[in-house]
């Protein structure tokens, strides 16, 4: 603590921390500017945890966007409250839109803190990158060192994967890249604030179905099928699937089981993600959508089935006879569920209750949600105070 | 009933005596401007502090306690929102000296509970304020130079919207 804490506070500070943890973060940046102290106070780790522990659960998601404005692509993140989402979509995501001047993909959120990809494609070598960025204080990291891979990769369906976690140990964000090579998969990782990757371990090779992990419970999560094979197609293929699953405490890799799914139809698009804090897996089948959800992390018997519909139901625009997939954006505490459209600019919320399907439209039709993440406001920290 | 009948008896007697001193044992609270304030043993449960030092020193006389940092006037106040279960209303009927100082209190005393309450409270006061409504609330003096604050204002512009006049 800063030499003017004597003159300046009536508080002590461990006092004036118990208030401000229960402070939201807008207003904390602009209490930064009350004095010196009070600005080493908002920035300390000590009240960063205690906030964290505090600010509320499940109130917020950060939702990728891509704005297809004036026939240019732009990526944009909104961190928009579940409160006025629903009831006006429109406005929410609007007003909290944020648009980078980077073609910046999102690796993951963890406690309020974004992950943001970005690559340089050069003539033999394409370069990645991450930055952190905290949309709720709005401050973002400088680029992290650099990753090299061939330029001309066409490892399919991606010659690498980036996953992004949270060691409570020892207290790191850490960023997780998964090298495909032909006979094993190459771990290594980067620590928000240090200066290189570190090459962790290497494990068998396996088809990865996901760009991006799923953080949950202190493992990062994708799916992924056997390498050997009929491949990753097939009758059979919802079965074959597992969960690939990096432990970020403990270095290590295993693998979850699926639920037991029933072997009807051709299942398409599954997807893995976190809400509420438990792993969900959605997927089509048939004319279906479903989504499941693990209740207790790596308990095989808890994924329960949370939803069942007819895809058909929800209308979905196709204006350009593109493929119909649905994307859930977040499920509340009473386990309704909101649905995005890949590719349309609308929502549905399926209420569970009424087992009702009310739909929404965007205003700007350019715009289509992407992805969605549990996202609390944090004071979570980008760069290493 | 037996010799052990009695033994037994007599046993079960000593406790409930027992039992009945430790019940109406009370606690006297000697305030910054001198005055004490007799209190049962149950309210000083929640005081951790109080609660740790009798727990050290074991002691079957009735216990004085200064409290060099806490006024009667405050102590009372602390009082009456104890009796009155943490009523949010009584809360709202408090200054802010006296939000602040029974915070203070609170801490000092560890009363977890009425910790909460309090910073809660405050918490909720300074919501939506200006950064001179908060400098005055906790009476902080600004040490910033002209330009460091101009620029870290600059900084944080979009959370000087919406806020509230003081």
């Amino acid at each position: 603590m800063s030499s003017s804490s004597q003159c300046s506070a009536v508080l002590p500070a461990e006092l004036m921390m118990e208030i401000l943890s229960r402070v939201p973060v807008k207003d904390l940046m602009r209490f930064r500017c009350t004095s010196k102290w009070m600005n080493h106070l908002i920035l300390d780790r000590a009240l960063v945890k205690l906030h964290l522990q505090r600010c509320s659960k499940n109130t917020n998601i950060l939702l990728t966007i891509v704005d297809y404005e004036n026939n240019k692509t732009m990526y944009c993140a909104a961190s928009c409250s579940l409160q006025s989402l629903p009831q006006n979509p429109s406005s929410t995501i609007d007003y909290n839109c944020h648009r980078f001047n980077h073609d910046y993909i999102v690796v993951g959120v963890c406690n309020g803190l974004v992950c943001l990809q970005d690559s340089h494609r050069g003539v033999d070598y394409q370069e990645l990158w991450v930055r952190f960025w905290n949309p709720s204080t709005r401050l973002m990291s400088e680029d992290s060192p650099r990753l090299r891979v061939p330029s001309n990769d066409n490892r399919y369906p991606y010659p690498f994967q980036f996953g992004f976690g949270y060691d409570d140990r020892s207290d790191t964000y850490q960023v997780v890249f998964l090298d495909n090579k032909s006979h094993k998969i190459e771990v290594s990782v980067h620590s928000l604030g240090d200066s290189c990757w570190r090459n962790i371990l290497s494990c068998d090779a396996l088809v990865i179905l996901s760009f991006s992990g799923a953080y949950v419970c202190g493992t990062i999560n994708w799916l992924a099928v056997p390498k050997s094979g009929s491949g990753y197609q097939g009758k059979n293929f919802i079965n074959k699937l597992k969960i690939f699953s990096y432990d970020v405490k403990n270095e290590k890799c295993n693998y979850l089981s699926m639920p037991d799914v029933p072997c009807e139809g051709f299942p398409d698009a599954p997807v893995i993600a976190v809400f509420k804090g438990c792993l969900c897996l959605s997927y089509r089948q048939g004319t279906r959508f479903l989504v499941w959800t693990m209740r207790e992390f790596g308990v095989a018997k808890s994924w329960t089935p949370l939803l069942n519909i007819n895809y058909k139901d929800l209308q979905i625009h196709v204006p350009y006879g593109m493929p119909i997939i649905p994307v859930v954006l977040c499920i509340s505490e009473n386990d309704n569920v909101l649905l995005g459209s890949y590719g349309t600019a609308e929502f549905f919320l399926y209420n569970k209750k009424d087992n009702r399907i009310d739909r929404y439209e965007l205003f700007n039709d350019n715009m289509f949600c992407c992805f969605s993440y549990d996202c609390v406001q944090s004071l979570v920290l980008p760069y290493r105070n | 009933m037996g010799e052990r009948g009695e033994e037994w008896e007599a046993v079960m007697l000593r406790k409930a005596e027992e039992e009945e001193s430790k019940a109406v044992k009370k606690v006297k609270l000697v305030t910054s401007d001198g005055v004490t304030m007799e209190v049962e043993i149950s309210t000083v449960k929640e005081m951790e502090t109080i609660q740790a030092f009798m727990n050290a020193t074991d002691t079957d006389n009735s216990i004085i306690f200064p409290l060099p940092k806490v006024s009667s006037h405050i102590l009372s106040r602390i009082m009456e929102l104890m009796s009155g279960e943490y009523d949010q209303e009584l809360v709202k009927r408090l200054s802010h000296e006296e939000l602040k100082e029974i915070c203070m209190v609170a801490n000092y005393l560890n009363m977890k509970t009425l910790l909460h309450l309090t910073a809660s409270a405050i918490a909720n006061l300074i919501q939506n304020k200006s950064v001179e409504f908060v400098r005055h609330f906790f009476n902080i003096i600004n040490d910033f130079t002209p330009e460091e604050e101009v620029q870290l204002r600059k900084t944080h512009e979009w959370a000087f919207e919406g806020v509230d006049e003081d």
